[in-house]
């Protein structure tokens, strides 16, 4: 019914860690401008997605799919390139650069060098990176670090924003926090496409989700209809 | 005793020169690099020929800047020459390793090394080989009735002027940012679009051409070569990064110094009766050195422990 293509799409994608058969004829289809949430419990293959869209993890067979073009086989500095910037599963800042160069960092494949905008862009978004811009990335707070992972992200100007448990580790306080910040990025006309244990609130500001279970999309839609389904209830909301 | 620290950091400041490639390949990849003391040695015979073209031998009096233009030229094709041959090495015998289990690479420096040994003494034969003649030797006083020589001053000035060019340019580029991005997390700063191949590649270049253009001074200080020559200074110098900790450039650099020091020191112990016996001992000292460092502070001296995971 809609004509206009996805921003990012998976076709039966098959990936394996050796012999191991890890996603299973998997496709996902992520709009522009959406919030779009993948869900899933341990081992599920969340994180082999976001590595796979990277080309960390090649498809064996299928395809990955962003604005058009087909990007599974290129080398992963292209595809970041091509605009979807990465907040990795265990945050990976560069521990010992300084918050002001993990930034500039993000900007690395931008072409124009005026990334000023962007840098007060990210202070005012989280201000405690302001304040610690000189400190090593290693030594800030596991919060501070998440921060600061966004931060970098997004100073790539990214169009896809994929993000790998951004509220890993965080206070709930402070998991409120980078909600807000993430549906403001949102709102500012970047895609995000999160993995989130945090099924409740990855819900909540998400457009749509996709459940993974053992590599496979056991369900997909709208948060509101998956919020309501049994399943998402049993298992990720820890309702009855 | 100025005179023994005078000489200890001229000396010292080759081995931190040659040092500083084993260090920074260490850092981005993790591997030794056996080759890195042949690729000096190979530095050196490629100045040889370029000083006897611009320097007139026979002259009694080599004009200063009949000097400065062919040290200058010979330290740009050296460390062109040798900044090729490491970018080649890596690309070709290191890089289609780089996932392979650690041993592999290791054992390929190892063997890059006897080929480049072997090559260079196909070239040059087995004995010593003088160096050209670049300058007059010129000595001035210097403090407390010390004298220094022109020849010292050249090397401590640019062994210290490269080291500050290395410093600022991986702590102030964005280029050498990314070096040490890759250095901390290879696979993270990919997914910066860092092309990693090419800062791999880099670091190669500069390590390889720090220790060209070092080999020029070299020549000038020892004023002899051979194939193997490469080889003992590189153990040195390997030892002078693991003491200053290896992977951190400024600790090469320091481990560099160190060692020259206390070489020119034990070869002033054995003056008097026992004059010339210190040259036997300096492996002795070297590596009770490095023993010492390994037991007290296995990081080196400027070296951190703590794991980067996190
Ligand atoms: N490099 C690897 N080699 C072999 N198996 C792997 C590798 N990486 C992941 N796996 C396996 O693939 C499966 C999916 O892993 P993945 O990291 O995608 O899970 P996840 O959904 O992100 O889980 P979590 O919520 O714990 O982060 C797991 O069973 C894991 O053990
Ligand atoms: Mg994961």
């Amino acid at each position: 019914m809609d004509e206009k293509q996805p921003l990012l799409e998976f076709r039966d994608v098959d990936t394996y860690y050796g012999s191991l058969h890890i996603l299973k004829d998997v496709n996902y289809s992520v709009d522009a401008g959406e919030i779009v949430a993948l869900l899933g419990s341990n081992g599920a293959g969340k994180t082999t997605t976001m590595k796979t869209i990277l080309g960390l993890v090649r498809p064996r067979d299928g395809r990955v799919i962003f604005e058009g073009k087909e990007i599974n086989g290129l080398p992963t500095r292209q595809i970041v390139e091509m605009g979807i910037a990465p907040v990795p599963e265990g945050r990976r800042v560069f521990p010992k650069l300084t918050v002001l160069d993990n930034l500039k960092m993000g900007a690395w494949t931008r072409k124009d060098r005026d990334i000023q905008k962007d840098v007060d862009r990210v202070y005012t978004l989280f201000p405690r990176l302001a304040e610690r811009k000189n400190q090593l990335a290693g030594t800030m707070s596991g919060g501070e670090q998440q921060m600061l992972a966004i931060g970098r992200a997004l100073m790539a100007r990214p169009r896809l924003m994929i993000m790998d448990e951004p509220s890993m580790g965080l206070s709930p306080i402070l998991t409120e926090r980078v909600f807000d910040t993430i549906v403001e990025i949102n709102k500012q006309g970047t895609t995000i496409f999160m993995v989130e244990q945090n099924a409740y609130m990855a819900l909540e500001i998400a457009s749509r989700a996709y459940v993974l279970q053992t590599g496979e999309v056991v369900l997909s839609g709208t948060a509101q209809s998956l919020m309501e389904s049994d399943l998402v209830r049993r298992a990720y909301l820890g309702g009855s | 005793m100025v005179e023994i620290l005078i000489a200890g950091l001229a000396l010292g400041s080759l081995y931190a020169i040659v040092a500083l490639g084993y260090t920074m390949v260490y850092g981005i990849i993790e591997l030794i690099n056996f080759a890195h003391g042949d690729v000096f040695t190979f530095g050196v015979f490629v100045a040889i020929p370029v000083l006897d073209r611009l320097i007139n031998q026979s002259a009694i009096n080599i004009s200063p800047l009949q000097s400065l233009i062919g040290i200058g030229v010979a330290m740009i094709v050296s460390a062109l020459l040798c900044g090729i041959l490491g970018v080649a090495i890596e690309r070709l015998a290191y890089r289609p390793l780089r996932n392979a289990p650690r041993l592999a690479p290791l054992i390929t420096a190892i063997g890059v090394s006897l080929i480049i040994e072997n090559a260079l003494f196909q070239w040059q034969g087995g004995g010593l080989i003088g160096f050209p003649s670049t300058l007059n030797v010129v000595q001035y006083p210097f403090l407390g009735g010390a004298t220094i020589t022109n020849v010292q001053i050249l090397v401590i000035a640019v062994a210290v002027l490269m080291m500050i060019g290395l410093d600022l340019f991986v702590n102030r580029t964005n280029v050498g940012k990314a070096m040490r991005a890759v250095a901390q997390d290879r696979e993270a700063a990919a997914m910066m679009g860092i092309n990693v191949d090419r800062i791999i590649s880099l670091t190669f270049l500069i390590g390889s051409a720090l220790a060209g253009a070092g080999a020029v001074i070299y020549g000038i200080e020892i004023s002899e070569v051979g194939y193997d020559t490469g080889f003992t200074l590189g153990l040195f110098a390997f030892t002078a990064a693991v003491v200053g900790g290896i992977g951190n450039i400024r600790g090469a650099m320091l481990g560099g110094i160190l060692i020259g020091v206390v070489i020119s020191w034990v070869d002033n112990l054995g003056s008097g009766a026992s004059a010339g016996a210190g040259t036997e001992w300096y492996d002795v000292v070297v590596f009770a050195i490095l023993v010492l460092i390994l037991v007290f502070r296995p990081a080196g001296l400027l070296g951190t422990n703590t794991t980067e995971k996190v």
